[in-house]
């Protein structure tokens, strides 16, 4: 009986525990556009040029990465009832180790500068060996179970794998080592499809029927979706090892599973939207169906330019899968689901604040109040502008400039608005003090 | 016969309903509506926390010996949720929509955190702990009124 008694539901963390990595991400996309800006269209030939391999790491570790691990020091203690184990300091290291790690590892790889590769990639590799085991100890000891906690599970297995064959291709940057360039398949489809894609289904299963107020996800759907494109994940990558036709089947046919699971994630929470009860316009749902559109998009054209019978696609134009898959579908969904954390978390702790001194009649400024919502709306305009504007460069390279001054205009935006909610933070938390 | 998980999770349904009519007709800006949406919710919810209140975490209490486990953290929170129920009174007596529609949103979000947490964590514990006693339980909770 003691362990109802001890079962703590009041755990949130401290509010800069999640916002120091909410605040930093943004400024890694304006970093992300002013690296292309430098390196110029040449950087668009292919995904290997090394500017290219810098910019996308500055975004997916910078940006992407960095508010998933925020948004999961936040999400353990709340949601699963676990807190990640000396939360403050660790998620201070996870922090600085990703901060410093990731510029550090891009400018080692932008520039060919062996020192920086292998401190920045140190860094990050530290970071994330942080991570995956606090999260995974945190997981374990959680009391819930369900869709989401799987998800998760299998998202940070998912993690592992990439980070591990991320750091294997990152020693064949250094002098004198040989680049297993035939990984990189494998380390993209592991940190798209699993790492990223399976945490923000696993989130999806939780926040869209609550904060949307949709219908349930169909129960089959969601206890089968994450496991299924995990055991895909790793047929992908049997595949890959297994010489001649029957390996290039079995890679083809996982691959195609893996596009329709996918896919069938983003027709079914769109529909899931489309019956919800909450009517009234809202910018993170807005953020969702840019994201959830964007996902199909970036699936068939990837298939499409996969087929054996199409003409591969060349140039700058193959990179439209990838660049619709991150900052289409994912900015998006990340974008969106910020601008109902920052506000609510700085409505929470000032609301706490208050209730430690003791004064329940003190106006707490509510959820538009900490961040307007004509602000919020603003920036989506900003961030659809970008997204078509980096498609369109991506076919006509001379637009390069005006869509990364877009990119850069829409993040800092979205990063003027956070810290909006920070400065309600600070104001309205040292009045009451 | 009702599960405490079952029952109070369609209880939870049902206010988060109530609460999303409210914030349609306040959207429209219709106030005569808003005022009737807002009442229904308002007995709605109060219902279900003194269902709770009264109730099941004094039942819970009872068997974990204790009052300053999660049954003290959810009645604060109940408290917090009174506190922005009354801000939406007062902002729907001004006729405020813009402040009405804030106010929505964050009562909406917290009673969605507050959620999670009774119905994943809470409830199923309370099932497990408060099995032989839930059908005399269960009956005074269906019949209650505020």
């Amino acid at each position: 009986m003691m362990h109802l008694a001890r079962l703590s539901l009041d755990r949130t963390p401290p509010l800069w525990v999640p916002l120091q990595f909410m605040a930093t991400a943004p400024l890694f996309a304006v970093a992300f556009a002013a690296l292309l800006a430098v390196e110029g269209p040449d950087a668009l030939l292919s995904r290997w040029t090394p500017a290219m391999l810098a910019a996308t790491h500055l975004l997916v570790l910078g940006y992407i990465t960095m508010v998933m691990f925020g948004a999961m020091q936040q999400l353990l203690p709340v949601v699963a009832g676990s807190p990640v184990p000396r939360e403050r300091l660790t998620s201070r290291l996870i922090h600085l180790g990703l901060a410093l790690g990731t510029p550090l590892l891009a400018a080692g790889l932008a520039w060919s500068i062996p020192p920086a590769l292998a401190t920045g990639g140190l860094c990050v590799l530290g970071a994330m060996g942080l991570f995956i085991v606090t999260t995974s100890i945190s997981l374990w000891r959680s009391p819930a179970r369900g869709p989401t906690h799987t998800a998760l599970w299998l998202a940070v297995a998912a993690l592992a794998v990439t980070v591990t064959l991320g750091a294997w291709l990152a020693l064949g940057h250094l002098p004198g080592l040989p680049l297993p360039r035939s990984m990189t398949q494998l380390h993209l489809a592991w940190g798209l499809a699993g790492w990223i894609a399976l945490l923000i289904a696993g989130v999806a299963y939780q926040v869209v029927p609550m904060f949307q107020m949709t219908p349930e996800y169909p129960a089959r759907f969601a206890r089968f979706h994450a496991p299924g494109v995990f055991i895909l994940l790793a047929l992908v990558t049997a595949g890959g090892f297994l010489p001649g036709v029957p390996g290039i089947a079995l890679q083809t046919l996982a691959a195609a599973g893996l596009v329709a699971a996918l896919a069938g994630f983003a027709f079914i929470t769109l529909r899931l939207q489309a019956r919800r009860r909450r009517r009234n316009a809202d910018v993170t749902v807005a953020f969702w169906r840019t994201g959830l559109l964007a996902l199909p998009l970036a699936l068939s054209l990837w298939g499409l330019s996969a087929l054996p019978f199409t003409p591969g696609i060349q140039g700058p134009a193959a990179l439209i899968p990838a660049w619709l898959f991150l900052a289409g579908f994912t900015l998006s969904i990340i974008n969106g689901m910020l601008y109902k954390i920052v506000p609510f978390l700085v409505w929470l702790h000032l609301n706490h604040r208050l209730m430690q001194s003791g004064r329940w009649d003190a106006p707490v400024p509510n959820m538009h109040q900490v961040i307007p919502i004509r602000h919020t709306r603003l920036q989506w305009w900003f961030h659809l502008t970008a997204l078509a504007a980096g498609t369109a460069a991506l076919l006509w390279p001379p637009l390069l400039y005006p869509a990364l001054l877009a990119f850069a205009l829409s993040n800092t935006l979205l990063s003027a608005n956070l810290w909006q909610g920070i400065g309600v933070f600070r104001r309205d938390g040292i009045r009451q003090d | 016969m009702d599960t405490i998980q079952g029952f109070f999770t369609d209880d939870h349904r049902e206010c988060d309903h109530r609460l999303a009519d409210v914030e349609t007709v306040v959207a429209a800006g219709d106030w005569p509506a808003s005022a009737e949406a807002y009442g229904q919710f308002h007995h709605d919810i109060e219902r279900h926390f003194q269902r709770e209140e009264d109730l099941l975490f004094p039942a819970i209490e009872e068997v974990s010996g204790s009052s300053q486990g999660p049954t003290e953290v959810m009645r604060r929170e109940h408290d917090q949720m009174r506190a922005l129920l009354e801000g939406l009174e007062q902002a729907l007596q001004r006729q405020e929509r813009d402040e009405a529609l804030g106010v929505i949103e964050t009562l909406m979000t917290m009673i969605q955190l507050h959620n999670v947490k009774e119905e994943q964590i809470l409830y199923p514990m309370a099932d497990r702990f408060l099995q032989p006693r839930r059908e005399p339980l269960m009956e005074r909770v269906r019949s209650l009124e505020p």
